[in-house]
């Protein structure tokens, strides 16, 4: 650990004296080479929201190896996981399935879902991300021609092209507790097709959760996974699988203390695009997922009541079929995006052990979208943007249709150095179907959530630095994370991030954000702040990577620190070794997991417990 | 004056299109340093890199290998062809690449310009600028190696 601390401050100690290595003339082109040619200047929209980028270099200067390690990092809703050890970023601490259906999940421009479940963030959100080249959150309010789904946020992830990683990669890491990853992958472009395929398995034991009896709550998990793609100019070709056998938590024991607490879940997804003619495009996918799900407890469960007393053993089969039509042209100043997306989801089969099949009557939630996007240019440096989406969501039995209307009207003012936008919109969102049908509070008469706000962004540009100020104001309606709640929420989030970068090799990135909940149930208004500092150096064959996020919570008046630190070193261009640490300082943020005691209905002490463990692990590096 | 069309939409289009400028910028420096001519002729098979160099001033795309003087490869099937073309018709034109990899599948190669964990890398490997004679100066002694 001492080695550790003295390359840190070795790596301060060199971005403060600000040495270039190399000669400058060429350092600067290659600087320029790099900013202007990283593939995400060929993927950004700024018009999709307010950006928050983690490009190629940025991902390898963390040495992040899962989506989770990006998502912690995240000013608004950073990355949390849920009773059952998911992720689920806005998980209030209850027994809700999931929480977090507003937040989107892309892979090369196409959703990702659960369908019945929820969004893919669910079962990706701590996916492996070594076929990742860079990833684009776009906060609130993305536009229209994106999601087929209304969003609060859209996390697209866009995969490598062998353009620029050709040829093949394995990476095999030893953790904390005898958790290890292995992952290869291989990808080449030939005659103009490109193809890219990329295996992972992850065996990863978690720090255990005290509950107070000798068998404490787990989180251990087993992953392998899939990703592969084959593409040409006009047609893309994707295939995922994810099979992830897990320990979920406290899963549905009334007192957090199950005797079983078990999941197995299969994540199977198809897609295809064909660019049909140079402004339509044709998109298709497919996602399933299957569900093996073992609860056991002394206490009936939670979700189960009195009809399945202590056991409760289910398969459950889910499918996702999801379809769009969308024309983009300019004509004149109007640059138009239009179009119709669908997608039905569908309960496909229910089997619980000791019952046999369980037919529900409500498998069948369908969703079709019409949407027209107009970005008028009012001059060379302004345009004015207006989005309009209706939704049509239609459930089968009782259970009642929506209608969802949103609009989306924006400014965007852009010169060499400054560039500005602002939004107004509304949109309205609905509960996922699972959360919706199981749900405890019998919410299948739930109102659809209408969210109206203001936002704006200011940000200035220069050839080494990047600073941006956001600041958002929402009004909700009917709520769906407090759905007892009459009055309206409100929100006010800030957030102020500079990434400046002294040369190729060193670099540094200072985040910022302020939260402030209005008047919230029972406790009054809230504020939470949160910051992340990042510092990057490079030198001869080793990488030094140091990043810090602080949390703090007016209600709860306490502080969180997540210390993160790695080193690389470059043995060969084809060889590298990686020790990193994670929440080293074992103070990063934490949640509650509600207890109810079964014996009189009253409230226990919930349990508290951190989403990040204290981890350390190497990595070796092969290219071939 | 930045763009607007920047923020607008891509319209799908050619997702991997480099920047001109900063191509231009970067290959300018790196063939005046191997060869050092006011103009350079220059074959490649590479469709991105032919559409960017058709902008340069400096650079004169050759339609064969004949009157190049640098061959740019970008992919294995490019540098066996060229393999054979190469060793029946000429010996001393100097081959440059875009892919780490193929400085491994040739002796020949001077030298390459790719992409390495989301920033790009310059490497030359000395033995091989001797057996064309090229001395660079002072200011590439970070970027060359003895060997692979």
């Amino acid at each position: 650990m001492k080695a550790l601390y003295k390359a840190i401050i070795l790596g301060i100690l060199y971005l403060a004296n600000g040495t270039c290595y190399a000669n400058e003339d060429i350092e600067k082109l290659l600087n320029d080479f790099n900013q202007k040619n990283d593939l995400s200047q060929k993927t950004i929209d700024e018009n999709k929201g307010h950006l928050l980028l983690y490009t190629r270099d940025t991902l390898e200067r963390m040495h992040a190896k899962t989506l989770k390690d990006v998502l912690k990092t995240m000013p608004i809703l950073p990355y949390n996981e849920n009773r059952y050890g998911l992720t689920d970023p806005l998980a209030p601490g209850g027994i809700t399935p999931y929480s977090s259906n507003l937040i989107r999940l892309y892979i090369d421009d196409v959703e990702i879902t659960q369908g019945w479940m929820g969004s893919g963030l669910l079962q990706y959100g701590d996916i492996n991300i070594d076929f990742v080249d860079h990833i684009e959150l776009y906060a609130i309010p993305p536009s229209f021609d994106t999601s087929i789904e209304p969003a609060y946020m859209t996390i697209f992830i866009y995969s490598k092209v062998p353009e620029r990683d050709s040829g093949g990669k394995l990476s095999l890491i030893q953790a904390s507790r005898g958790s290890n990853t292995q992952t290869i992958g291989y990808g080449d472009k030939v005659n103009g097709e490109s193809y890219m395929i990329n295996l992972s398995h992850t065996k990863e034991n978690r720090e255990k959760v005290s509950n107070g009896t000798d068998k404490p709550l787990s989180r251990d998990f087993d992953r392998t996974q899939i990703f592969a793609y084959v593409k040409n100019e006009n047609q893309m070709f994707h295939l995922q699988l994810i099979h992830k056998k897990s320990d979920t938590l406290a899963g549905l024991s009334y007192d957090a203390t199950p005797l079983l607490s078990e999941m197995d879940n299969i994540n199977l997804h198809l897609d295809y695009t064909m660019k049909i003619s140079e402004y339509w495009k044709v998109q298709l996918a497919y996602d399933h997922l299957k569900t093996d799900l073992w609860q056991e407890d002394n206490i009936p469960l939670l979700i189960a009541g009195g009809l399945f007393n202590n056991t409760l053993n289910t398969v459950t089969k889910n499918s996702t079929y999801s379809a769009e039509l969308t024309y983009k042209n300019v004509l004149g100043k109007h640059h138009v995006a239009m179009g119709t997306k669908g997608r039905v989801k569908s309960l496909d089969s229910l089997y619980i052990q000791k019952v046999g099949s369980f037919s529900s009557v409500f498998n069948k939630e369908s969703i079709l979208s019409v949407f027209m996007q107009d970005q008028y240019e009012l001059s060379e440096n302004e345009l004015i943007t207006l989005g309009l989406k209706y939704s049509y969501v239609s459930r089968n039995a009782t259970y009642k249709d929506d209608n969802l209307f949103q609009v989306r009207l924006g400014y965007l003012y852009t010169n060499d150095t400054w560039s500005y936008k602002t939004y107004l919109f509304r949109n309205m969102f609905t509960i996922d179907p699972f959360s919706r049908y199981f749900s405890l509070n019998l919410e299948q008469d739930i109102k659809p959530q209408t969210t109206v706000g203001f936002t704006q962004e200011l940000a200035y540009h220069s050839k080494n630095n990047e600073i941006r100020l956001m600041t958002f104001f929402l009004k909700e309606k009917n709520n769906l994370l407090d759905v007892n709640r009459i009055e309206d929420t409100k929100s006010l989030v800030s957030v102020l991030n500079d990434d400046y970068t002294l040369d190729t090799n060193n670099k540094v990135t200072v985040q910022f954000a302020y939260v402030h909940y209005f008047d919230v149930s029972n406790i009054g208004d809230v504020n939470g702040y949160n910051a992340y500092m990042m510092v990057s150096n490079a030198y001869d064959k080793f990488s030094i990577y140091n990043g810090l996020i602080w949390n703090y919570d007016s209600y709860f008046n306490t502080n969180h620190f997540d210390w993160t630190s790695s080193i690389s070193w470059d043995i060969s261009e084809d060889l590298t070794f990686t020790l990193k640490g994670e929440n080293l300082l074992n103070k990063a943020q934490t949640y509650d997991i509600f207890r109810i005691n079964p014996l009189n209905g009253t409230f226990m002490t919930p349990l508290t417990l951190s989403s990040f463990d204290q981890r350390v692990s190497v990595e070796m590096e092969y290219r071939f | 004056m930045k763009k607007l069309l920047l923020i607008l939409l891509l319209y799908y289009s050619h997702l991997y299109a480099l920047d001109t400028k900063s191509t231009l910028n970067i290959y300018h420096e790196i063939f005046s340093s191997l060869v050092g001519e006011k103009n350079i002729n220059v074959y490649t098979k590479d469709e991105e890199l032919r559409h960017v160099f058709q902008y340069s001033k400096k650079i004169v795309l050759s339609d064969n290998i004949e009157s190049a003087t640098i061959i740019v490869v970008s992919a294995k099937a490019d540098l066996i062809s060229l393999k054979k073309e190469f060793l029946e018709n000429r010996a001393k034109t100097i081959i440059f690449t875009t892919n780490y990899r193929l400085l491994h599948e040739s002796n020949n190669i001077v030298g390459a310009f790719y992409w390495k964990k989301g920033r790009s890398q310059l490497l030359f490997i000395k033995p091989r600028l001797d057996k064309y004679n090229i001395h660079l100066a002072p200011k590439y002694k970070p970027f060359v190696i003895d060997e692979l």
